[in-house]
């Protein structure tokens, strides 16, 4: 999301600054025409540690995330940001747009597809859904879909049927490309539902990029929520997300030494299946249909 | 609703197969490519594993019931109650990886026809892994040679500025 904020200082104050960035993620700033190379050591550069605190008040005020960084660097420098687009800002080269996408390698021609990313992280396991609900998915579309499964190495994937499988094989910025070539993606909330957005679209296409999210009942909807997407979610269903999303962070303790196994930072309301209550209330036939939105 | 203050705990009568008398090692799969240790010898991770390699070797012995009856020409209400014990058999799989769901551990079986044969379990990585910031910058400039001006592919190379993505000598 910091990539939008960049983008839109610099359209809300052009040559004012100059700005670079260090990030977890250099491959999603790659071919970014808002960086310049500026050195740590440099006595004229301010370094400035990037939150987004108005997450704190997400359950009350009608901001997405997109909002985040932009008012928090408004403040930071006295300036003020708003968003000029809703979506991250993701540039591809002209090599990486004109390059066969990785399904076109693997058939040997082109083929429209749809991402799947059946998991996630270890850190906030509250966001899965079930391996069976995403393979029903799958298997309901058998024939008429053609499922790419994504997510890296040491992550929450497990395998599903029917696919063609990628994990783990792909870099983020070849994921980067084969979201640019994607006709959809369906996940939970997690960095592929962001990349749907931000990811340009192929200037033949018409139509933003479809995007199915299984949100449940830990985020609130207009904070994660894109235009285009379906975000299947159940805030005011529980009462555990009676008025807004949880934010709680995983379903049960993991032991394995973080703070996200806090009692009062896991699920209340666990399914007889593992998973959180709020996901299990969200069944393939939902996603199925919310697909079927944008496929028919 | 209860409070969760749950960890994944391991069921109290777990029986490891290969120290039963009709023990039939041929439909015991790998574990991670290699035999598992004994349930005596296993820490948690291992107990995980079995509890799962179990599961899978009743499948296997219940398939290959079914292979048998079908081979034997056996009369269809045989034959469907093979199937049944195979359903069974996989229901406790399902239900394992219900148990397993929400510590994000399950196993990615290899099979050989309908049998499983090799079983490779993931296992959670570490809180915080990856998640360092760089400590250089993010800017990497693409930009299309015909941007780069001729005379920076003669003679000795000058310093580029970078601006905008933009190349300019």
């Amino acid at each position: 999301m910091l990539t939008s904020a960049i983008r839109d200082i610099h359209r809300a104050y052009p040559d004012r600054f100059q700005t670079d960035v260090r990030t977890s993620c250099p491959a999603l700033w790659e071919n970014n025409p808002w960086l310049t190379p500026l050195s740590d050591d440099d006595p004229d550069v301010r370094r400035i540690l990037c939150h987004y605190p108005l997450i704190q008040r997400s359950n009350q005020e009608p901001y997405h995330f997109i909002h985040g960084f932009s008012e928090y660097l408004s403040e930071q420098l006295d300036i003020r940001v708003r968003p000029t687009e809703f979506r991250g800002d993701i540039h591809l080269s002209s090599d990486e747009k004109s390059a066969p996408s990785v399904v076109e390698k693997h058939f040997g021609a082109t083929k429209p597809y749809w991402i799947i990313a059946a998991g996630g992280k270890y850190d906030f396991t509250i966001k899965w859904w079930h391996k069976r609900r995403w393979q029903e998915v799958v298997n309901h579309f058998k024939d008429q879909v053609l499922f790419v499964q994504v997510g890296q190495d040491g992550h929450y994937h497990p395998p599903l049927q029917g696919v063609l499988d990628l994990r783990g094989k792909t870099s983020l910025r070849e994921l980067i490309q084969v979201v640019y070539h994607a006709d959809g993606i369906v996940c939970p909330v997690t960095l592929h539902m962001h990349l749907a957005a931000a990811v340009p679209l192929p200037q033949s296409r018409k139509r933003s990029r479809a995007c199915v999210v299984v949100n449940g009942g830990r985020e609130p909807t207009h904070w994660e929520a894109y235009p285009a997407h379906q975000f299947l979610h159940t805030i005011g269903a529980l009462d555990c997300c009676a008025t807004g999303g949880c934010w709680k962070s995983r379903t049960v303790a993991l032991n394995d030494g973080a703070p996200l196994d806090r009692p009062e930072a896991l699920c209340r309301d666990v399914a007889a299946n593992g998973i959180p209550r709020c996901m299990d209330m969200i069944t393939s036939r939902h996603v199925i249909d919310s697909m079927n939105h944008y496929l028919n | 609703m209860c409070e969760n203050t749950n960890t994944v705990s391991l069921p109290e009568a777990l029986l490891d197969p290969r120290l039963s008398l009709d023990f039939l090692s041929e439909f015991w799969p790998l574990c991670n490519g290699k035999p598992a240790p004994l349930l005596a010898q296993a820490n948690i991770y291992d107990t995980r594993c079995i509890e799962f390699l179990a599961a899978y070797y009743e499948v296997n012995i219940r398939n290959a019931e079914l292979a048998n009856a079908r081979s034997s020409s056996a009369e269809p209400h045989e034959t469907s109650a093979h199937l049944d014990r195979v359903a069974v058999a996989l229901a406790k799989i399902d239900a394992l990886e219900d148990r397993y769901i929400s510590i994000g551990f399950f196993g990615e079986p290899l099979m050989e026809g309908v049998f499983y044969r090799d079983i490779h379990f993931t296992r959670p990585g570490l809180h915080g892994q990856g998640t360092n910031t760089i400590s250089f910058s993010s800017h990497i400039a693409v930009f299309d040679f015909s941007d780069i001006p001729a005379s920076e592919f003669e003679g000795i190379p000058s310093i580029i500025r970078f601006d905008d993505g933009k190349a300019d000598s």
